[in-house]
């Protein structure tokens, strides 16, 4: 009786060894895309010591897209209809910070938030899972957390290179960043931890356009329209006081 | 929800901002993951809570009476099963309708083990052979009749229409018409991912229930079927034992607990060898051993849920 154990047992083996040629082929392409991405990463890190030579350090970014473009193009071929998902984990840290490097650079180049068509647009996926490989949601926004962070950086090292004018601009942005993010129900995974690391970086960005003003560094004409985050937090602190 | 009390006061989101448009549209899209994990979370949950009572009802097989109750037992065993696939799995089919299903597999991967652990348990209690895990895909993919299109329908345009709040209606037309015609013409396939993995693993917890049934056939004096089932799991043990090329933790989990069962049953089997069956009954329960070994088994009764069907 019961023969068949070793039968079951044969055949999952099977699917196992199938399954590991399949992500030791994957793991080869995100390793190569992976290191291109290190190198926009590199290329970019010229912002926080040189103004002059933040458009030719976006312009080869750009170029390295493409390289992770095709990339991408490859691991789409070798990912079964439908099994997106089950491989994911090989690539969804990779994506993350490509995705940030974009949004990096769109923000460098024009001054806004990249979208999620935009970014998957340039890594030739689509939006849609029903549409082949594409870039997930939750992947997106991990990236686009990663940006803030990366801008506050940047506020705090163009306030060296003598720039006052960029912490307020980045202040808008990463603020309108915090409230975009706090129209999302989060569940309690990765992706809301991520988000609550999110309140670090605009008080850092915040001390920074507080420091400027203080000082009267800012150009006259500047707009009083800093989000209204910093203006609602000293005076729920002075009621507390008295 | 409660933590978000201090966004409302300063509802102040300005509408017309595109960074607040995207994010409207991805919160959308976020609930709508969300809220099909829920439900796909709901209904594994009420898989595994069934599928550990019709395991207490195969426990209650018992050869020495006579044979209705085998018959009886595995009918009633026989018709519950289905019923899982009729009533809960074609739901999780419909959820994982035109999605990636690795994507929700996390949701139901413990009520699906369960399942696989009742009816294997099922099929090894009432004479037949395991299913490969084929065979039991072949039973979650569904053929929507004509009579259950509405429903699916219903929950398509539900969807669609989550979407369409997003993009400009270009959804709607490229959705709901290219399905509707496919409905009336052939039948849609739907199907409720069965994981391998998740099958080997119901079949270390169907080792659990073998040992029961090995120590149980002892104390009610069927001795003989203590060998059969001892061997059996011996040669789950090597299947186990010839799978090399997993990453799962779960799985080196099992492989121990399996460990421990073969050992209880090959010790049973051994005292009815030395001792004959009925001094055997006996000596389990007096010697030092013994009651170590009572011990073991009556904390593993609390994973198993036995006795409170509702379960973790």
């Amino acid at each position: 009786m019961q023969n068949n154990v070793k039968s079951i047992f044969d055949s999952f083996n099977d699917y196992l060894v199938k399954e590991q040629e399949l992500r030791t082929e994957i793991r080869d392409i995100v390793r190569d895309i992976d290191q291109a991405a290190k190198e926009a990463a590199i290329v970019l890190q010229i912002i926080h010591s040189s103004m002059a030579d933040v458009p030719a350090a976006c312009a080869k970014a750009r170029t390295i897209f493409d390289t992770c473009r095709e990339g991408y193009g490859k691991l789409a071929t070798l990912i079964p209809a439908g099994q997106y998902y089950r491989y994911h984990d090989h690539w969804h840290y990779m994506t993350q910070r490509i995705v940030f490097l974009i949004a990096l650079t769109i923000y460098l180049e024009k001054g806004f938030l990249v979208n999620r068509e935009t970014a998957a647009e340039i890594l030739g996926l689509t939006i849609d899972q029903q549409h082949g490989f594409h870039l997930d949601i939750e992947d997106y926004l991990v990236g686009i957390l990663q940006l803030a962070s990366e801008l506050s950086r940047y506020a705090v090292n163009s306030v060296i290179l003598g720039d006052y004018e960029k912490p307020l601009m980045i202040s808008k942005f990463v603020a309108d960043l915090n409230s975009g993010f706090r129209l999302l129900n989060l569940k309690n995974d990765s992706l809301r931890k991520r988000f609550d690391a999110l309140k670090y970086d605009v008080k850092k960005i915040e001390e920074i356009v507080y420091d400027i003003s203080i000082r009267g560094l800012r150009a006259e004409g500047a707009p009083v329209t800093t989000a209204p985050v910093p203006t609602a937090e000293p005076a729920a602190e002075q009621a507390k006081q008295t | 929800s409660g933590r978000r009390g201090r966004d409302q006061d300063n509802a102040a989101v300005d509408e017309n901002n595109p960074v607040i448009q995207c994010f409207r549209e991805y919160a959308t899209i976020l609930d709508a993951k969300h809220d099909k994990y829920e439900r796909i979370v709901k209904i594994g949950r009420d898989i595994t809570i069934e599928s550990k009572r019709i395991i207490f009802l195969l426990h209650t097989i018992d050869p020495r009476q006579v044979k209705n109750n085998v018959r009886k037992v595995c009918e009633e065993a026989k018709e519950r099963l289905e019923a899982i696939f009729r009533n809960h799995f074609i739901n999780i089919a419909k959820e994982l309708k035109d999605q990636d299903p690795y994507q929700y597999s996390r949701a139901y991967t413990n009520g699906m083990q369960e399942f696989i652990e009742a009816y294997t348990f099922y099929e090894y209690s009432c004479g037949q052979d395991i299913s490969n895990w084929e065979s039991i895909q072949k039973k979650l993919t569904y053929e929507t009749t004509l009579q259950e299109t509405p429903t699916v329908a219903r929950s398509m345009k539900e969807q669609g229409g989550m979407e369409v709040v997003s993009s400009d209606g270009g959804l709607e037309t490229s959705a709901i018409p290219t399905t509707a015609p496919n409905n009336a013409e052939q039948p849609l396939k739907m199907a409720c991912l069965l994981n391998p993995q998740d099958f080997v693993l119901g079949l270390g917890d169907l080792s659990g229930e073998i040992m029961r049934t090995c120590v149980n056939s002892l104390g009610s004096g069927n001795s003989e079927s203590c060998f059969q089932h001892c061997r059996f799991m011996q040669e789950l043990y090597k299947g186990f034992l010839s799978v090399t090329a997993i990453r799962s933790r779960d799985f080196s989990h099992k492989m121990i607990t399996l460990r421990q069962s073969l050992l209880k049953s090959e010790n049973v089997c051994y005292n009815v060898t030395v001792r004959g069956g009925e001094a055997a009954k006996w000596g389990t329960t007096e010697d030092a051993a013994g009651a170590l070994f009572q011990l073991q088994l009556s904390k593993d009764d609390d994973d198993e849920g036995r006795y409170l069907p509702i379960g973790r």
